[in-house]
């Protein structure tokens, strides 16, 4: 999609005349780009169900300054996050630990689609029709005779 | 009050006359069913069926009454003050009444009564055992609406003392998506209920008739379109006001609306294998019994706080009732069900691994593992709090992580399901009607991949919808062949469109889904976001595109300011186009000021440009903005505007579907039972 994204920011990075400058808009974007996959992680302690990222509230506001801070700071994007969990507790992290109760909420879907493939594949290997050849099977075999006549009609499915 | 002819008229008193008359009539109702199948009188089952006309005609008098109260400005009227201001123009002010628990439980329990009096008629045109079990289930659902709405929550509660001017909705529910969005949610909810009704009678009575069976699918198809309608309107929604530059933010509220949608797709599906092969018959009602269980967690999830903490709920007036309720009916539910299981239940053979009632089965097995995931993922946090007193959050990254497999498994299905016969086809056959569209799922990944696409999930995303398209299409234009071999004209084109209506709409529908997809992966893979602050004059680029600042402009009504910034988007050499976002700051809601987005859609790249204030001087000297680059959004209305069509053109035969002469069978034994 965005295929000619890359020249395109090239050539544009290339046309800004003072080069300095060029180098300290880099600069600034690279820093945005990780304070807000950061504060995305980040769960906005006063908003309902809104990241620090998306959140127009106050208080999200003063952590993405703080985030960038940190950032100019040197300090490591796991350090920072680290931060805020000791803060606020792991509630704030949006994608939950793997680790304790919150490994409940991982395993819980593993299960479930490991119970459900273990009964389609149950239900699609027992084949054998559990009643024995009577007429109900006859008449479905006719119906997909019918159905074969129809496809070799060009009438697709059925 | 209003007056009318110089009559005064208690609002108040109208409401609460109506409500109290209307759980009379509930009740009576609930009665007359009882009695109809205890003494098997046709008669009974007709009056109790009559009841539904006249408990309809009375919840509108009250909820016009609750409408009368609003465009009056009656702050007597306790909810009206709460959810109503002066200021408010008219059209939001009709729609506050969802503004708010009590009016929203009341516009449900008015649907339902509109939804039960043709339901009614249509159960007893249909089958005098099961009729009046039915009847007697829309009535006990009702009552205990309109017990809550009677005793606990009334939308009719009067003030002691009228406030001059009502507090007003939330600034962000001040948009024209108001009108839409909630009551179509709600309805969808609520629809869930005549499925349901239609499936508990059949447990109850321990009957079944294929006549009802396909009455409860129509049923289940209009509050699955409602349902879809009302999601895809949320998206909208969320997207052009919410103003965080998506559509879907796997929000506990969202996520509470998927859930019955997604039993209701599987459901749609499993219903066709039911039909068709009488397989499947007690996994459907089991289905139809889940979407309704979701569909009431949804309203009242929604309502009850229980998504903030656990100790709103018990705060909350309604919850506590309403769960027991609600476990008491799904109890009783699930209890039938087990015990009428042998009746139900049908042989399930499948001949081959390449065959469509395979494909329903992996379809089903996929759909629900999403469902599971999502309820999973928004009751934990409750869970984790009830087990170790502080919330465990569970945000977007945890449930992308865990759909983006599945869906995109249920995409690859999508386009191969559709393709294969019933019972069973030979491999052979099964590659002859597959071959396009995986060839132009391989030869759209080599493109891609050759054109620089690096992203793993977006490759295979696109290519599948590439083949969902290809297989749609085709299937179409070979239905249309056949019109064409058909001799006499018109005659065989109409027997034809309407023999295939069902299998033509839900191509359509696919190839809407396909669409949706394109733009959700593209959105979701290749979105640009940037902010910047902007001197008057200055400009900035993101991606491929320069935004340039304009100038401020302030325009002040009674109760509102409202802050514009004029923007001008372009590509270079090509001509602008002005983009003016906006912050409106509504008199005593000062402390959240809402912003409105401006998006340009660019043709025809289709990437949206979406811009928002965040902060400015006052002198209009400088200002910041977020400006996001969102491509392929355009595709999601366009792909949701297909899916309805479809939806369409599959619901609009209601007795029934024509089949083509010469080839009508008799329905297999195996399905009568």
């Amino acid at each position: 999609m965005r295929l000619q994204a890359a020249i395109a920011i090239a050539v544009l990075a290339m046309c800004m005349s003072i080069p300095t400058v060029a180098a300290n808009d880099a600069h600034v974007a690279a820093t945005y780009t990780r304070m807000s996959r950061i504060a995305s992680q980040l769960d906005c302690p006063v908003c309902q169900g809104q990241s620090v990222k998306d959140s127009h509230a106050q208080l999200a506001q003063q952590m993405r300054a703080t985030i960038t801070e940190k950032i100019a700071e040197g300090i490591s994007d796991d350090q920072i996050l680290d931060f805020f969990t000791a803060r606020y507790g792991e509630r704030i992290l949006r994608d939950p630990p793997k680790h304790g109760l919150a490994l409940g909420v991982w395993i819980g879907p593993v299960v479930a689609v490991a119970a459900g493939l273990a009964i389609v594949a149950l239900v699609l290997l027992r084949r054998r029709p559990r009643t024995a050849p009577s007429q109900t099977t006859m008449v479905d075999n006719l119906h997909a005779q019918i159905d074969e006549l129809r496809r070799a009609r060009g009438d697709g499915n059925p | 009050m209003p007056r009318v002819h110089g009559i005064l008229i208690d609002l108040v008193v109208v409401g609460r006359a109506a409500l109290g008359l209307a759980f009379g009539v509930a009740f009576l109702q609930l009665g007359i069913s009882g009695l109809a199948i205890w003494q098997r009188k046709v008669a009974l089952t007709h009056a109790a069926r009559n009841s539904s006309i006249v408990l309809a005609a009375i919840m509108t008098i009250a909820v016009a009454s609750l409408t009368a109260g609003f465009l009056s400005r009656d702050f007597s009227i306790a909810f009206v003050a709460d959810t109503s201001s002066r200021s408010m123009p008219v059209g939001l002010t009709i729609s506050a009444l969802w503004g708010g628990q009590e009016g929203s439980l009341l516009f449900w329990a008015w649907v339902l009564s509109l939804f039960s009096s043709i339901a009614t008629y249509r159960m007893s045109s249909r089958d005098d055992v099961l009729a009046p079990w039915g009847i007697g289930t829309l009535a006990l659902i009702g009552l205990f609406f309109l017990g809550v709405l009677v005793f606990v929550s009334s939308p009719f509660q009067r003030l002691v003392a009228a406030p001059p001017d009502g507090s007003g909705l939330n600034p962000l529910l001040w948009d024209s998506g108001m009108q839409v969005h909630p009551p179509m949610l709600l309805t969808g909810y609520m629809s869930f209920t005549i499925p349901f009704a239609f499936a508990t009678s059949i447990l109850a009575a321990g009957r079944v008739s294929q006549l009802w069976l396909r009455e409860m699918r129509n049923w289940m198809l209009i509050a699955w379109a409602i349902q879809s309608a009302g999601l895809l309107l949320g998206a909208w929604w969320a997207y052009r006001v919410l103003g965080w530059g998506g559509y879907w933010g796997w929000d506990p509220v969202e996520n509470v609306a998927l859930l019955p949608w997604l039993v209701a797709t599987a459901y749609i599906h499993s219903a066709l294998a039911q039909e068709r092969r009488g397989q499947l018959r007690a996994w459907s009602i089991g289905l139809v019994l889940t979407g309704f269980a979701l569909a009431i967690f949804g309203t009242f999830v929604v309502r009850s706080g229980i998504l903030t903490s656990v100790h709103s709920f018990a705060l909350s007036n309604v919850g506590p009732i309403f769960l027991i309720f609600v476990g008491v009916v799904l109890v009783a539910a699930v209890l039938m069900f087990i015990y009428r299981l042998p009746l139900l239940r049908t042989p399930l053979a499948i001949d081959s691994f390449a065959s469509k009632e395979a494909g329903f089965l992996l379809n089903n097995f996929l759909l629900l593992a999403v469902a599971v995931a999502v309820f999973w993922g928004t009751v934990f946090p409750i869970i984790s709090e009830l087990i170790q007193g502080s919330r465990i959050a569970v945000g977007p990254p945890f449930y992308s992580q865990v759909t983006v497999p599945l869906l995109l498994t249920l995409l690859a299905l999508l386009g191969i399901g559709p393709l294969l016969a019933w019972r069973r086809t030979t491999l052979h056959a099964a590659w002859r009607s597959t071959r396009w569209p995986v060839t132009l799922a391989l030869v759209t990944s080599a493109v891609l991949i050759a054109l620089g696409m690096r992203v793993g999930l977006a490759v295979l995303g696109f290519s599948l919808a590439a083949m969902v398209i290809t297989g749609a299409l085709l299937e179409f234009s070979r239905s249309l062949r056949t019109h064409a071999r058909m001799a006499n004209g018109i005659r065989a084109a109409r027997i034809g469109v309407i023999g295939n209506r069902r299998r033509l709409g839900s191509h359509i529908v696919h190839l809407g889904v396909a669409i949706f997809a394109v733009g959700v992966i593209g959105s979701s893979s290749f979105s640009e976001e940037t902010s910047v602050t902007l001197a008057r004059g200055k400009s900035a680029v993101i991606d491929e595109y320069r935004v340039t600042y304009r100038g401020l402009s302030t325009r002040s009504e009674p109760g509102l300011t409202t802050i514009q910034a004029d923007i001008d988007v372009d590509r270079g050499r090509n001509s602008s186009s002005r983009l003016t976002p906006s912050r409106r700051i509504h008199t005593g809601w000062e402390n959240q000021p809402t912003s409105d987005v401006a998006i340009h859609t660019t043709f025809p790249a289709l990437d949206d440009i979406y811009i928002l204030i965040d902060d400015w001087e006052p002198d209009g000297s400088s200002a910041s903005f977020r400006i996001l680059v969102n491509p392929l959004v355009p595709l999601l209305w366009v792909g949701g505007m297909l899916y309805f069509i479809g939806v369409m053109v599959v619901a609009y035969p209601w007795n029934g579907t024509r089949r083509l002469p010469g080839l009508t069978l008799p329905v297999p034994p195996s399905a009568i039972r």
